[in-house]
């Protein structure tokens, strides 16, 4: 019994895919102009190699951008029902806070916020 | 009390010894501890005597921290065997030489070995016994492997593999058992012994353990690792293989096989009892072309156990008896041939029996001493093997005319390669490596004086052991 | 829950020490923070507190596997400092990333809901996947960490999967729930319902090193730096194992017809897989791994018998594996520094210049052969027993057979350090206070050797 519907499950996935994908071949219209090629929505051409490396600064803003991040995830819900909760929410959310400032502080401490 | 002192003195000797520092000291240490052992379990031998009906009982209740439970019983078989083990052992280690290079901690590893085939012998719970039963494993392996001759390493690996994937076996068998055994499930022999078994749980119980003690033992195909090992091994590991630890085999089926597969064993003897007897001429005609002496030893072993395996699983009453002290009468005997044979080898370097002759006229007291145990072990009447061989091959009579007639024949056989081998060595033409040879000193001579005694007081008066048995053996 | 706290401030503190220049403070902090949590842990013995609505349980269980997982991570961590002490980048993240993960560990044995099994599994792997990858300059530890990322993240895919599908069919998340659903609807059980309970026990495997699903096992123990493997090797499986019988027993007991068999193939396939590749292993390192695996289908047979004392037997079997496995490490680390190799050959003749180390290698070895008296063999033998007593003697039998293959390749270094010559024998001049650290950990198999009852009947 189990294993059947695993079986379905399997068919109707691949079916889907594959499905997908064909339809789109069979009843989409195609047209190719140049603008087709160009970057989506990203404003001027690139000139030259495309993969080139970036400095390795950008990923460590990527990664504290999101401290800042998850601390506004939280934050939005927890200042909508504060007022029901009570002091523990303040306390936890104090907690929580600390948590995401020790690691700014580490990221600091460590020169990470610092453009070489 | 007894059984306690039997195994804790040889293993916190062990202990100790494993921190000795020099070999002399070492050595006589563990001479003491393994004659201490003795007197005490001659003290249980003479409790048993006394009152036969009774076993020697222990049960220290730790199961709840040790997760095994501490059942010991040493009933009149398993009372043989101890003595067996704590006579060999303290001879085992005297006859060390001090010129061979050994270190306490070979010393420390017999200790050990004594310490787990006591256990082995005294253990009323299965789990025990096969924690006791693979712990004398490892301290041979060591001793074979570190002080062993050429290729000791390989053969001792061989030799190790082989016999736990035997136990192996075994343990499969006793882990069968114990799903038998009425809720709550119990490992002690007691509830063992209780159980019905029917025909067809039998089968594959006997076939389990039957591989696990014919490994052990070694019978006919089994023994391919044996002749090597002994070959590989310091003269004291061969000792402790052939003298004790092969007994542990034959225990197994007297414990085990007897009781538990009772019908099996009656009903299918003729399929495996010529296998058996195949083994033990097999051995014996082996003997006959053998150039080296230890190598004649091995084969001998093996054609030897044969016969006593024949005689326990003959299904008879004598049988049995005789099997039981002929177990007995070839650990003394075999122990008492390879010290001959080292007394050979520390002398003249060689043991090949073509390099070696006329040593009865420069060594006459070494002559009567190789005299007596060539003779018991072809069971000369008046000596040990004599009793056991005549009545295995009398149950074996009662059982079978034609195996018992063919079992007879290979005392001839022996009889052939053992007288041979003695006039080859012993008289004749001297060699350049006899030359030399010395006679027996005083405290060499002393090594054998507990092997002579064993051999004619059980070859003279035997029914002190056998009236011992007859209690148990029903 | 007390302990997930303490080791949480300890960690952050070691980061802290380490990024304000005081290195010299971060093992003490360790040493005096890991046994401070393991009080701390064992405070809440015999009181079963649930915290945070059932999100995390303090029972025996959860306290007796912390207790063993913290006191596994205070052994590694005594053999850190020389482990790394030739290492000139700064130590500190990497301490603080196995303490992390350790928090993950002491929550997966701890869940009452499959959110919180999620958490911890994910807080354990992340830490897990930067730590495989530590050395950074070999690329063999990047590869690790590659594959083991990739690996890793597949299997919490399927284990994600799985506990979407439970919560639909069951509408709760909390293992009580599911169990009331469970015995409410046991006689018809939806499909979506078995199929979670599979997706999320392929993705438990995945975690434990169950084979089929072994296959990075080898490549990512054999890459990660030895002392991240140890840790892995003891902590990552501990607490996957714990998590694993946790969430079969307190929700899917009744319904076994639904995984038991499935377990069966993977525990068989697991044993045979890791030992008989074991046995064509050169590199010890690698041998390791795959007793691993071989170990992983050992303990998968506790899950199997369940009922009776299985949780006091896999915490038996654990103790036994973890401890025997981090002095195998151990000495392995130490020959390696010496040798620069992790083959076989390079443990020839180590019993001649360093006896002490041959000596607690094969203590190591023959109790995970499971030779008799060591605690290797109690532990295998309470395990067959109590899976006997669910009548599993086939899978017993199998189970017998490896071991008795096992017996051969564990073997191998003992052989290679008594009785096989080395081609130079310099005595290692590895720190006599290592060598004793060694020696330490072999006599504490021995001690545990004599005490598996205790063991056994504390949970």
């Amino acid at each position: 019994m189990g294993s059947a519907s695993l079986i379905v499950l399997l068919i109707i996935a691949i079916a889907f895919a594959v499905v997908a994908v064909y339809i789109g071949r069979i009843f989409g219209t195609s047209s190719t102009n140049s603008v087709k090629g160009e970057p989506y929505e990203c404003g001027i051409e690139t000139k030259g190699e495309t993969w080139v490396q970036f400095h390795i600064g950008y990923y460590l803003f990527a990664l504290l951008f999101l401290v800042f991040d998850v601390e506004i995830v939280f934050l939005f819900p927890w200042a909508t029902v504060i007022r029901e909760l009570g002091v523990v929410a303040l306390v936890e959310i104090f907690f929580f806070t600390l948590f995401l400032f020790l690691g700014l502080l580490y990221a600091y401490k460590k020169k990470a916020l610092s453009w070489m | 009390m007894i059984i306690a002192l039997l195994l804790i003195l040889p293993l916190f000797a062990s202990i100790f010894l494993f921190t000795g520092k020099t070999v002399q000291q070492s050595k006589n240490f563990a001479l003491l501890a393994s004659l201490a052992v003795f007197v005490i379990s001659l003290v249980g031998g003479y409790e048993l005597i006394v009152a036969p009906e009774k076993a020697l009982f222990s049960n220290v209740d730790l199961e709840s921290i040790l997760g095994v439970n501490l059942l010991f019983k040493i009933d009149a078989i398993s009372i043989i065997f101890v003595i067996l083990t704590s006579l060999l052992v303290p001879i085992i280690i005297a006859s060390t030489d001090k010129k061979e290079h050994r270190t306490p901690h070979f010393f420390a590893l017999i200790m050990l070995m004594q310490t787990a085939l006591i256990g082995v012998f005294a253990a009323s719970d299965m789990i025990l016994f096969y924690i006791f039963w693979e712990l004398a494993l490892i301290p041979i392996f060591f001793i074979t492997a570190r002080w062993g001759g050429e290729n000791a390493r390989k053969i001792s690996i061989k030799f190790l593999i082989y016999t736990v994937v035997g136990s192996f076996f075994m343990l499969i068998a006793i882990l069968y058992l114990y799903t038998l055994t009425p809720a709550p499930h119990s490992f002690s022999f007691d509830s063992f012994y209780q159980l019905k078994l029917s025909y067809s749980q039998q089968i594959p119980l006997f076939l389990a353990f039957f591989l696990a003690f014919a490994i052990k033992i070694p019978l006919f195909p089994f023994h391919s690792w044996q002749v090597e090992t002994y070959n590989a091994s310091p003269v004291q590991g061969s000792m402790l293989l052939a003298g004790i630890m092969l007994k542990m085999g034959l225990y197994g089926i007297v414990r085990f096989l007897l009781p538990l597969c009772s019908d099996v064993v009656a009903n299918g003897s003729l399929i495996f009892l010529p296998l058996i007897l195949f083994g033990v001429i097999y051995g014996a005609v082996i003997a006959i072309s053998q150039p080296h002496l230890k190598k004649l030893i091995a084969f001998a072993s093996l054609s030897h156990v044969g016969i006593i395996a024949l005689g326990l699983l003959s299904n008879s009453r004598y049988g049995i008896e005789g099997g039981i002290l002929q177990m007995f009468s070839h650990g003394v005997n075999v122990v008492g041939f390879f010290l001959c044979y080292y007394m050979i080898v520390k002398r003249t370097k060689t043991d090949k029996i073509s390099e070696l002759g006329g040593i009865a006229s420069v060594a006459p007291r070494f002559a009567t001493i190789f005299m007596i145990i060539v003779l018991a072990n072809v069971a000369l009447p008046l000596t040990n093997s004599f009793v056991g061989e005549f009545l295995i091959l009398l149950g074996l009579f009662t059982y079978n005319k034609i195996l018992a007639i063919i079992a007879g024949l290979t005392i001839i056989l022996v009889a052939v390669y053992m007288l041979k081998m003695y006039q080859k060595i012993m008289f004749g033409e001297k060699k350049a490596s006899t030359e030399n040879f010395t006679d027996l000193t005083f405290s060499e001579i002393m090594l054998f004086v507990p092997i002579i005694i064993a051999i004619f007081a059980v070859g003279i008066y035997p029914s002190f052991v056998l009236q011992l048995l007859q209690s148990v053996v029903k | 829950m007390y302990a997930i706290i303490t080791i949480s401030i300890v960690a952050i503190i070691v980061l802290f020490f380490g990024a304000f220049g005081k290195k010299k403070m971060i093992l003490p902090v360790i040493f005096v923070g890991l046994p401070l949590a393991f009080i701390v842990n064992l405070m809440g013995w015999n009181q079963s507190i649930h915290y945070f609505n059932e999100m995390y349980i303090d029972d025996n269980f959860t306290i007796a596997f912390n207790g063993l997982l913290l006191f596994i991570a205070l052994l590694i961590f005594v053999f850190a400092p020389v482990y790394y002490k030739s290492v000139k980048r700064p130590l500190e993240d990497i301490y603080a990333l196995i303490l992390f993960s350790l928090v993950g560990g002491l929550m997966m044995t701890a869940f009452g809901n499959l959110v919180m099994l999620f958490l911890g599994i994910e807080t354990l792997s992340l830490s897990l996947y930067l730590l495989a990858g530590s050395k950074k300059s070999d690329p063999r530890s990047n590869e690790a960490a590659m594959k083991y990322f990739l690996t890793g993240s597949f299997a919490s895919g399927f284990l994600l999967f799985g506990i979407a599908l439970l919560y639909g069919a069951c509408g709760s998340f909390n293992l009580e729930d599911i169990k009331l659903y469970v015995i409410q609807n046991q006689a018809n059980i939806p499909a979506m319902f078995s199929i979670g309970l599979l997706l999320m026990a392929v993705g438990l495997a995945f975690k434990v090193g169950a084979a089929p699903f072994h296959f990075w096992i080898p490549d990512v123990y054999e890459g990660s730096p030895t002392l991240i493997t140890t840790y892995m090797a003891t902590v990552g499986k501990v607490a996957a194992f714990a998590a694993f019988f946790r969430l079969i027993n307190s929700s899917f007991g009744d319904v076994d017809f639904l995984w038991k068999t499935s377990l069966i193939v993977f525990a068989v396939a697991t044993i045979l897989i890791g030992n008989f590749a074991a046995l064509y292993q050169d590199s010890v390192k690698r041998m390791m791994a795959y007793s691993g695996v071989a170990h992983a289908g050992y303990m998968l047979i506790a899950i199997i018998a369940l009922k009776g004392n299985a949780a006091g037997v896999l915490l038996l079997y654990s103790v036994s594996y973890s401890i025997a496995t981090i002095t195998a490490f151990a000495v392995l680390m130490m020959v390696r520094k010496e040798t620069g190799s992790f083959s076989i050959k390079s443990f020839n003749g180590l019993a001649k210049h360093n006896p002490t180390v041959a000596f607690a290698m094969t203590i190591a070895m023959l109790s995970l052969a499971g030779i008799p008296p060591l605690i290797g063999f109690s532990a295998k033998y309470q395990l067959f027993v109590s899976a006997i007593e669910q009548g599993q003697l086939p899978l017993v039998i199998i189970a017998i057979v490896g071991s008795m293959v096992s017996v051969y390749y564990y073997l191998r270094p003992v052989v290679a350090m008594y009785f096989t010559r080395s081609i130079e024998s310099t005595p290692f001049e590895a720190a006599k206070l290592y060598k004793k650290q060694i020696l330490f950990v072999a006599l504490l198999l021995i001690i545990l050797s004599f005490i598996p009852g205790l063991i056994i009947n504390l949970i």
